[in-house]
């Protein structure tokens, strides 16, 4: 069970604050490296990613061959295995994996350190994204962002904040969100790859995709600060709907570039792999290739038997001995050399588009229903809130983005004391992204926010003072703005924001406050895509 | 056209049969190019010719828009009837392209 440990005050000190900006300062005077985010996946990426693919396809093709055979097999099935993965391996159905293990082993031969600069700047393009919004919004207590992104996770995520912004209350919040048709797709078994083909066939399912909703639990609610999942614990529950979203690089308006590229980059690099195919399918090679298919499949076959995980190790071992159809060595081998350089050629070419894609503009609208707690006596109930929203992203620099948010929030009900008006506030914020280039190990690349709020109370309104208790938040103008620094942990798909926000007053007091935050945010998408392709 | 060895990508066809490549089903998200004999393809049918060579080959590239959730089916034959050769490409996560070649044994 996940719990969450409380803090009930995170103001903070002239001398932390000065570290925390200084900090921030420092992040930011590497932002120049910022382009490198979305770099072309290099050929190393695409050797391991379809060694990596290899196990599956072996157990499709036993399946198909001997669907009688149980998994994990046994020794009594080797030959069966053998003969499976052998057809899977015939050099007519991977010339593009045998011309990248080529390469692979002409490169190792050339210059390392030109292969060290590309891999040092690989990215690790969805952790590295901006424009997700897994935990909750600015008015829910332990909030880090003060502007809501205008993506949210394809099947589910979670986050965990502690901290307050525009309240003056400090609490744990946990928000999960979620697209309820990727979500039944996962209960059914249905893969994240097969998912989206689904929903590209069936125009409904598309539509409905558009939604997804949040559920967010104060665990400050109860007596006890774990996290239940207890009715009394939910603070809101949101629908989100994408109104204007074209960052998926299937869209039609991007038919002219995929068309560009197939015409020019993609039939050059077409007409490269021809030469090292036509020379891997001839008579000649044979009997050098079918020695290494026997050794490969009897490997292959022990290490899938032994079921111990070593199958793709085994692969790349064999791969990185792959031997040259050529007759020479794969370094002197010149039409290895212009397939590499092709295949980058068009692997550039088509991070281009994918660029383009990611900057496409997003408009969202957001419906949150905040759920005010329960009072205790002599406390006043307090009336449940409805936030109405439209969330507007763009990307002006390379890897980063651009959010305003646009709000208004009324009472659901008429307040018993206080307030005159069913209109609480509205609000605008903006939002700047850069993500920020690092080598530290184990850890992505950070996203440096920088963000802005205006709030207009048009009277004084009762409202939230701690987790139980009420209090007064007083007519006016509220200025609030926010560092911001997000740390990704490499392959998890959890972040760690750390942000300091600094306001003229908060909405109970008429005094500058200065506020830490730190949380940490789940993307279930990350895990899922790795253990569920 | 008769696939070979129980392969479809190992074909042979008549001297004058005309193959037709299709690519028969696929998601939006891919793309194909064609190299038949060293030379750029536009796709569609050719003819099999053995004074021209005695073994055709045809390589068919598939280039994948997203990191995941693509495939594509190509389907050959052959205008004398025979095998129909149905061949999957199907997308792993984080691959951006993928190729198959065909030979075609001229008889």
């Amino acid at each position: 069970m996940l719990q969450c440990t409380h803090s009930s005050s995170l103001r903070i000190s002239p001398a932390m604050r000065h570290a925390v900006w200084l900090l921030l300062c420092i992040f930011a005077c590497q932002v120049a490296s910022v382009g490198q985010q979305a770099a072309a996946p290099d050929l190393e990426a695409q050797l391991k990613a379809q060694i990596a693919a290899l196990p599956a396809e072996f157990q499709r093709e036993l399946a198909r061959r001997n669907p009688d055979i149980a998994l994990p097999p046994t020794e009594d099935n080797r030959a069966a295995l053998q003969d499976a993965i052998k057809f899977v391996l015939r050099v007519r159905n991977k010339p593009a994996l045998y011309a990248l293990a080529l390469n692979s082993q002409r490169q190792k031969t050339a210059d390392s350190a030109s292969k060290d600069a590309v891999n040092k700047f690989k990215a690790e393009v969805d952790e590295a994204r901006v424009d997700k919004q897994v935990g909750s919004d600015s008015s829910q207590s332990g909030s880090t962002s003060l502007t809501t992104k205008g993506s949210v996770p394809a099947i589910l995520g979670f986050a965990v904040e502690n901290g307050a912004l525009e309240s003056s209350t400090s609490g744990t919040s946990i928000t999960f969100r979620g697209r309820p048709v990727q979500i039944i797709q996962a209960l059914q078994k249905i893969g994240y790859n097969d998912s989206y083909q689904v929903i590209e066939r069936n125009s409904s399912l598309g539509l409905l995709n558009r939604f997804a909703f949040g559920i967010t639990f104060d665990t400050g609610r109860t007596n006890s600060t774990t996290f239940t999942g207890n009715a009394n614990q939910i603070s809101a529950f949101s629908v989100h709907v994408d109104l204007i979203n074209h960052r998926d690089p299937r869209d039609k308006r991007y038919n002219d570039r995929w068309s560009t590229l197939r015409l020019g980059a993609a039939q050059e690099m077409a007409n490269r792999l021809y030469v090292v195919a036509d020379l891997l399918t001839s008579d000649t090679f044979t009997p050098t290739f079918n020695p290494w298919l026997e050794e490969t499949a009897v490997q292959a076959a022990t290490a899938w038997i032994k079921n111990d995980g070593s199958l793709t190790q085994v692969l790349e071992t064999q791969f990185a001995k792959f031997p040259s159809p050529s007759g020479v060595p794969p370094s002197d081998d010149p039409s290895i050399a212009a397939f590499a350089s092709a295949t980058q050629t068009m692997l550039n070419a088509r991070q281009d588009i994918l660029s383009y894609v990611g900057t496409a503009p997003l408009v969202t609208f957001e419906y949150t229903d905040n759920k005010a707690a329960p009072a205790v006596a002599p406390a006043v109930a307090l009336p449940d809130t409805s936030n109405f929203k439209v969330i507007a992203e763009f990307t002006p620099i390379k890897g980063g983005s651009f959010t305003s948010n646009g709000s208004v929030t009324i009472f659901n009900s008429q307040p018993a004391t206080v307030a005159a008006n069913r209109v609480r506030d509205a609000q605008f914020s903006s939002q700047v992204d850069v993500p920020v280039a690092t080598s530290v190990p184990k850890l992505g690349n950070f996203v440096l926010s920088f963000s802005g709020k205006y709030e207009f109370i048009p009277d004084d309104v009762i409202t939230a003072a701690s987790a139980t208790g009420t209090g007064t938040a007083l007519k006016g103008n509220i200025a609030i703005g926010q560092a911001k620094l997000t740390i990704p942990v490499k392959g998890s798909g959890v972040k760690i924001p750390l942000s300091l926000t600094v306001s003229n007053r908060t909405e109970l007091i008429k005094e500058t406050n200065v506020r830490g935050n730190i949380g940490i945010t789940f993307d279930l998408d990350s895990i899922v895509s790795r253990l569920k392709p | 056209m008769q696939m070979r060895n129980n392969d479809e990508l190992d074909l042979a066809g008549q001297d004058g049969e005309t193959i037709a490549v299709k690519i028969t089903s696929a998601s939006s998200g891919t793309i194909n190019n064609f190299v038949l004999n060293g030379k750029p393809w536009p796709g569609g049918s050719f003819a099999l010719d053995k004074t021209l060579t005695p073994v055709f080959k045809l390589l068919v590239q598939t280039i994948y828009k997203t990191d995941s959730g693509n495939a594509c089916e190509i389907t050959v034959t052959g205008s004398n009837g025979g095998d129909v050769s149905v061949h999957d490409e199907i997308q792993a996560p984080g691959e951006a392209f993928d190729a198959a070649m065909y030979t075609f044994i001229v008889t």
